[in-house]
């Protein structure tokens, strides 16, 4: 078997396993990947302000143990907390779509606006 | 010698690549391979290495880096699971390739870890990468 050939069985497999997910859990994987999208903005903006964690987790009321397991992705981000963050870091999310040439669903991905 | 790798997943943002050690191959996709938890953390992990602007967090972590070389960690750590993913990091025509290479999986934390993943860092911080051909 050539490179090419090796290589592409490979990542067939590879990607076999990784949609070897029931439907309702490649829907849940897909929305905490779809998080992650807002969590990378977030985590670019902490830097840039030089805010931690566990001051944004005051800023917003909550505890730094929860935030954490959200940037782990362990745990759900719901709207109210996003809407929370955006408030206590100045910035405004608006929202795009990307649509991939070879997969069925459309994944959307946050951009960013400032409000100093 | 160079060691093999190959490609599992390439970007479709960035100048990024997630390869795997030809020699590693096998355990990592058996690790993988009917572990709903696993493959959903992982699933979650992939995507922020090569998809998003900062590929680094809590569980893809730089843990030696210098000016040659990067090695990085993954964890797998749900349901209080113990799982490390061992990876080198190459910048190859300006792409960077990040390669899968050890995995050691631990059921529970333990003081030893830290001198296990001593001698893997060890073992791996000379490997240098090719395609595999």
């Amino acid at each position: 078997m050539n490179y090419e050939a090796k290589s592409r069985n490979t990542q067939e497999r590879f990607k076999k396993i990784m949609d070897s997910l029931t439907e309702s859990e490649k829907i849940e994987s897909d929305s905490f990947i779809l998080m992650s999208s807002f969590l990378s903005l977030i985590e670019i903006v902490q830097e840039e302000k030089g805010i931690t964690r566990k001051e944004l987790a005051s800023l917003i009321k909550t505890s730094p143990s929860y935030l954490t397991q959200v940037f782990r992705g362990d745990k759900p981000l719901n709207f109210i907390t996003l809407a929370k963050i955006q408030q206590a870091l100045g910035i405004r999310f608006t929202v795009g779509v990307k649509q991939p040439k070879k997969e069925s669903t459309t994944r959307k991905k946050a951009k960013l606006e400032y409000q100093y | 010698m160079k060691r093999k790798y190959e490609i599992l997943q390439r970007s479709t943002t960035y100048e990024r690549v997630i390869g795997v050690d030809s020699e590693e191959r096998e355990e990592i996709m058996k690790l993988l391979e009917g572990n709903s938890k696993y493959i959903k953390k992982f699933r979650y992990i992939v995507d922020k290495i090569l998809e998003q602007p900062n590929m680094y967090f809590d569980d893809y972590k730089k843990i030696k880096s210098s000016h040659r070389e990067t090695i990085t960690e993954i964890r797998l750590f749900p349901n209080g699971d113990n799982c490390r993913i061992y990876c080198k990091e190459q910048l190859i025509d300006g792409t960077l390739h990040c390669v899968i290479l050890a995995v050691l999986l631990e059921k529970k934390k333990s003081q030893k870890i830290n001198k296990v993943i001593q001698q893997i860092i060890n073992r791996i911080k000379n490997y240098e990468y090719e395609l595999r051909s």
